[in-house]
């Protein structure tokens, strides 16, 4: 109302027929109310729009919409292994063609072995078992080589000796140093275990209410 | 079991530590509200349909990224607003009559996309004229521009606070009062004949 003899203005005509004058307010539109048959009139109107949009029906969706949207839903404790999925994909070509050129840039670097091979197979006397035999005795020999080597270092610089007396010297003797060799070469495996079991775990802890 | 009397932010946080029992209270609670807002806005069932289902995977898939301090109500509501108003952008889907969708092809299609108004009152005649009443009114708001409808429909089927549908709409409360105002006065006019 912008003066004691201008009509309610709408603002305030709506805000009276929801309720949501202050009591000084009202007090001072109902006055003019009781003077005025328009605003009456535009007031009782927008009530029976207000009470007719009030009184409006929710709808039900379908019996099945539930279980369609949670059928959609990834769950927090599925969200990990989605998204490491996700990334696994972002990385992995999407299409045959982008499979071809992986699998063509993985095999560009066997190129020059391939001539290589034909080279080597070219001579007379040489095929698949005559090499199976000579790279068997190469390994063979070099691993041979490695242990005499070993064992003359230990000999000659004096380590054995060190390790024995050391040995000789620990609670329970030469069974105690066989015992600390035999849980250090358990230790390694263990360890590994526990290692991949670590990475494995997931960051945080996912409880499920009940 | 999930006590009722749990709030929405109590709810979110057990779905944030993957309680399917939270997500379906949830689901329960806002299903009703989020269907019938999108289908008084498209008149379409189906698409309604999809549009309601889309909007809660949306939520639920991002329900990490719920801020507490709005109501759950409002991000759930802003969401479903957005969608359908660009869908309706999107499609065009027309401000129907009662008698349904304008892309309504065969009888059935024709009944999934007219809103029928149930009244529980039993006298004959004044179920005649509740049920001519409600259609005029459901053909009156779909007649409304789509922001228009979302406002009235949030203040009046949903209760929302004008604050609560500003934030949902993403605009000024004096626009909102504006939109509403505007709604009602154009409701007026189209129901003057039932002397609404």
């Amino acid at each position: 109302m912008t003066q004691d003899t201008a009509h309610l203005e709408h603002w305030t005509l709506d805000e009276l027929a929801e309720g949501r004058l202050s009591q000084l307010e009202r007090a001072r539109a109902e006055s003019h109310l009781a003077r005025c048959p328009l605003c009456t009139a535009e007031l009782e109107a927008s009530r029976a729009v207000i009470a007719a949009l009030d009184a409006l029906p929710r709808f039900a969706p379908s019996a099945t919409f539930a279980d369609a949207v949670m059928a959609r839903v990834l769950l927090p404790d599925e969200a990990p292994a989605a998204s490491t999925a996700r990334a696994r994909r972002r990385w992995l070509p999407a299409t045959r063609r982008g499979w071809m050129l992986v699998l063509a840039a993985a095999l560009a670097p066997l190129a020059p072995i391939v001539p290589f091979l034909a080279w080597v197979f070219s001579h007379p006397g040489v095929n698949a078992s005559s090499l199976w035999a000579i790279g068997r005795g190469w390994v063979a020999e070099t691993l041979w080589g490695a242990t005499v080597r070993g064992v003359e270092w230990m000999l000659r610089s004096g380590a054995a000796r060190w390790v024995v007396e050391q040995g000789g010297q620990m609670p329970g003797g030469y069974a105690g140093l066989l015992a600390v060799v035999l849980m250090a070469l358990l230790a390694i495996p263990v360890s590994g275990w526990a290692m991949v079991r670590l990475l494995r775990a997931p960051t945080g802890e996912l409880t499920h209410a009940h | 079991m999930i006590a009722t009397a749990l709030t929405d932010h109590e709810l979110v946080a057990l779905a944030q530590k993957g309680s399917e029992k939270a997500y379906r209270e949830l689901l329960g609670r806002y299903q009703r509200p989020v269907f019938s807002l999108v289908y008084r806005m498209l008149r379409d069932r189906e698409q309604a349909e999809d549009l309601a289902q889309e909007t809660f995977v949306r939520v639920f898939n991002n329900i990490g990224r719920y801020d507490p301090k709005y109501k759950f109500s409002s991000w759930i509501f802003k969401i479903a607003t957005n969608l359908t108003i660009d869908h309706i952008r999107k499609k065009e889907v027309a401000t129907v009559s009662i008698d349904g969708s304008r892309y309504a092809v065969t009888a059935d299609e024709i009944e999934a996309s007219t809103i029928t108004v149930a009244s529980g009152d039993e006298n004959p005649e004044e179920l005649l004229e509740a049920k001519e009443l409600g259609e005029s009114i459901e053909g009156a708001i779909g007649a409304l521009r789509p922001e228009y409808r979302t406002a009235i429909l949030l203040r009046h089927v949903e209760g929302r606070e004008y604050q609560e549908i500003a934030d949902i709409m993403g605009l000024p409360l004096g626009t909102v009062k504006t939109f509403i105002h505007r709604a009602r006065h154009e409701l007026r006019a189209k129901l003057e004949h039932l002397r609404v």
